[in-house]
C-alpha cells in the first residue's frame, strides 16, 4: 500500500480553504501551517506573475508534506522519530523528537514546522477533531495526511473542504483507485523530482 | 590593548554569554529569531567550529607524534590537547545542547539510533575524539614523567590522526542534504578537513600569543630584518638571534619550521 494524493491544478481556485481546514482540524498553534497555498511568480501571496495586459498568469500551488517514498527527512532523523508508516505516509513520533531540526534542513519542500516556543492558540478553546495531535514545545511537526481521521476510515481534512474538488486521495499501488484513474491521460508533475525524493503527491497540469 | 584590558573584555563577554545561555533555556528557542525556513543558525556554526577545532587539534597532535620531522611541535601538543580537543568538545557540547529543542531526549540516539542519519555517526565520532583525547593526555603525562618513551605514543598518534580525519563524517550532515544545493556537493568533506586544521592552528596561535613573550620576540626579529636588508644577517647574527628566540621561548620560529630549516642549512654549510 502506498497512500498518495493527486491535486488537479486546473481545478484549484487558490481559495486557501485546504490550508484553513488543515489548521482547524489539527488545532494548529499560531504561526503554524502544515498546508500552504503558494503562488507562482508574483511578489506576494495571491499576486499574478508577468506583465499586464497579455502576459499575466496566476497559478496557485497547494503544498503540504509530499510524503516522499525516499524521504530525506526520515533518512536524516537521528532518533527515528520521523518514520515511514506501513501505508507509505511519513509520520513523526513526537515523544522521540529531540528538536535538532535536521529534518527541516533536509526537506526540500519546507513542509515541516517547528514549535519554537510553548504553543499558543488564537482561541481560548481547542478546535477541530477531538483526537487532533497534541502539540508540544520544541518538536517538529508536519502534515500527517490526517492520520487520526484515516484511522476512522475518513479522508484527510483538506480534501473535504476543497471548494474546487481538486484533491484526490487513495492508494497509488492500486490500479483501480481514484488517484490512479484521474491521472490517466493527464499531464502530471511532482515537485522537485530531480532531488530524488520520489514524492507521493502528484499535480495535474 | 593591554593584557589586563583584554582579560576584562573577555571576562565581560563570558558573563554576557552565560547570561544569554541561561536566558535561552528559560525563554526557549523563540528568542533566537530562527524560523521554519531558517531552522539552523549560529548555534550550528559554533558547533561546527568547535568540532573542527577538536578534530584539527587531534590531527596536529597525531602528526607531531607520528613523524619525527614535526618533533619540534611536540611541546605544544599539550596546549593543543587542552585548548583544542577538550575545550573544542566542551564548546561543541555546549552549543548543540542549547540548540536542541529537547536535549533530555538525546538518549534516543542510543536507544533507537537511525543508521542512515549522519548525526548519529557524528555523535559517535565526537565520542571517539573525547576518548582519544583522554588517552593522549594520559600517555603525554606518562612520557613527561619519564615512565614511557616517546616512541610509545605512535599507536595513539595514529589513532588521533584517523580520528581527526573522521571530521569528514561531520560534513556528511551537510553534504548529504539534497535540499541545500550549496552544501550538497563533493567538496564539502574536504572543506571541513581544511577548516579543521586551520581553526586548530589559529587557536594554537592565539593561545601562544597569550602564553609566550611573543611581542618582544617579534620585535627582535623585525629589528634584525630592518638592520640587515634581506633580514638574514650574518651567520653569527643568525645564531645569536636563534639564542634570543630560545631564551625568550618564542613559539613562532619552531612552530613554522623556521629554526629547523636554518639548522639544516647550517649543517650543510
Amino acid at each position: 500500500m502506498h497512500m498518495g494524493m493527486v491535486i488537479d491544478l486546473k481545478k484549484c481556485i487558490g481559495c486557501h480553504s485546504c490550508a484553513v481546514a488543515c489548521k482547524l482540524n489539527n488545532n494548529l498553534p499560531e504561526h503554524m501551517w502544515w498546508n500552504r497555498v503558494l503562488t507562482k511568480g508574483g511578489e506576494t501571496m495571491d499576486t499574478a506573475d508577468g506583465t499586464y495586459p497579455d502576459k499575466l498568469n496566476l497559478q496557485h500551488l497547494p503544498v503540504n508534506c509530499q510524503h516522499c517514498a525516499d524521504a530525506p527527512c526520515v533518512k536524516a532523523c537521528p532518533t527515528g522519530a520521523s518514520y515511514k508508516a506501513e501505508d507509505g505516509t511519513v509520520l513523526i513520533n513526537y515523544d522521540k523528537c529531540i528538536g535538532c531540526r535536521t529534518c527541516m534542513a533536509a526537506c526540500p519542500y519546507d513542509a515541516r514546522s517547528f514549535n519554537w516556543k510553548e504553543p499558543t492558540y488564537p482561541l481560548a478553546h481547542a478546535v477541530g477533531e477531538a483526537d487532533a495531535p497534541k502539540h508540544q514545545a520544541h518538536i517538529v511537526e508536519k502534515c500527517t495526511f490526517c492520520a487520526n481521521r484515516r484511522a476512522r476510515g475518513e479522508v484527510p481534512a483538506c480534501m473535504e473542504l476543497c471548494l474546487g474538488r481538486a484533491r484526490y486521495w487513495g492508494d497509488l499501488d492500486d490500479p483501480d483507485s481514484e488517484v490512479r484513474r484521474v491521472m490517466q491521460g493527464r499531464r502530471k508533475m511532482r515537485l522537485l523530482e530531480e532531488k530524488g525524493t520520489n514524492p507521493s503527491v502528484y499535480y495535474l497540469l | 590593548m593591554s593584557k589586563k584590558n583584554t582579560k576584562i573584555a573577555l571576562a565581560a563577554l563570558c558573563v554576557l554569554g552565560a547570561a544569554c545561555y541561561l536566558l535561552q533555556f528559560v525563554l526557549g528557542e523563540d528568542i533566537t529569531h530562527m524560523n521554519n525556513f531558517v531552522p539552523w543558525g549560529l548555534y550550528i556554526v559554533g558547533f561546527m567550529c568547535f568540532t573542527g577545532l577538536a578534530a584539527g587539534a587531534l590531527l596536529l597532535i597525531g602528526l607531531a607524534w607520528l613523524t619525527d620531522g614535526l618533533a619540534e611541535l611536540r611541546p605544544y601538543t599539550r596546549i593543543l590537547l587542552i585548548c583544542g580537543v577538550l575545550c573544542g568538545l566542551a564548546g561543541a557540547g555546549a552549543f548543540i545542547f542549547v540548540d536542541l529543542g529537547n536535549p533530555q531526549r538525546g538518549i534516543y540516539m542510543m536507544l533507537s539510533p537511525n543508521p542512515t542519519s549522519p548525526q548519529v555517526w557524528d555523535a559517535a565520532v565526537l565520542s571517539l575524539y573525547g576518548l582519544t583525547g583522554i588517552l593522549l593526555g594520559r600517555q603525554a603525562w606518562l612520557i613527561a614523567q619519564g615512565r614511557r618513551t616517546a616512541a610509545s605514543m605512535r599507536p595513539l598518534a595514529l589513532l588521533a590522526v584517523i580520528a581527526g580525519l573522521l571530521v569528514i563524517v561531520t560534513s556528511f550532515a551537510f553534504a548529504l542534504m539534497v535540499a541545500a544545493p550549496s552544501w550538497n556537493e563533493p567538496g564539502e568533506p574536504l572543506s571541513f578537513l581544511f577548516a579543521a586544521a586551520i581553526i586548530a592552528l589559529a587557536v594554537l596561535s592565539l593561545v601562544l600569543l597569550h602564553l609566550s613573550p611573543l611581542p618582544a620576540c617579534w620585535a627582535s626579529r623585525r629589528w634584525s630584518a630592518a638592520g640587515h636588508g634581506s633580514g638574514r644577517g650574518t651567520k653569527t647574527e643568525q645564531v645569536s638571534r636563534k639564542e634570543t628566540f630560545h631564551n625568550q621561548r618564542c613559539a613562532w620560529p619552531s612552530l613554522l619550521g623556521f629554526e629547523q630549516e636554518k639548522q639544516q642549512g647550517e649543517d650543510k654549510a
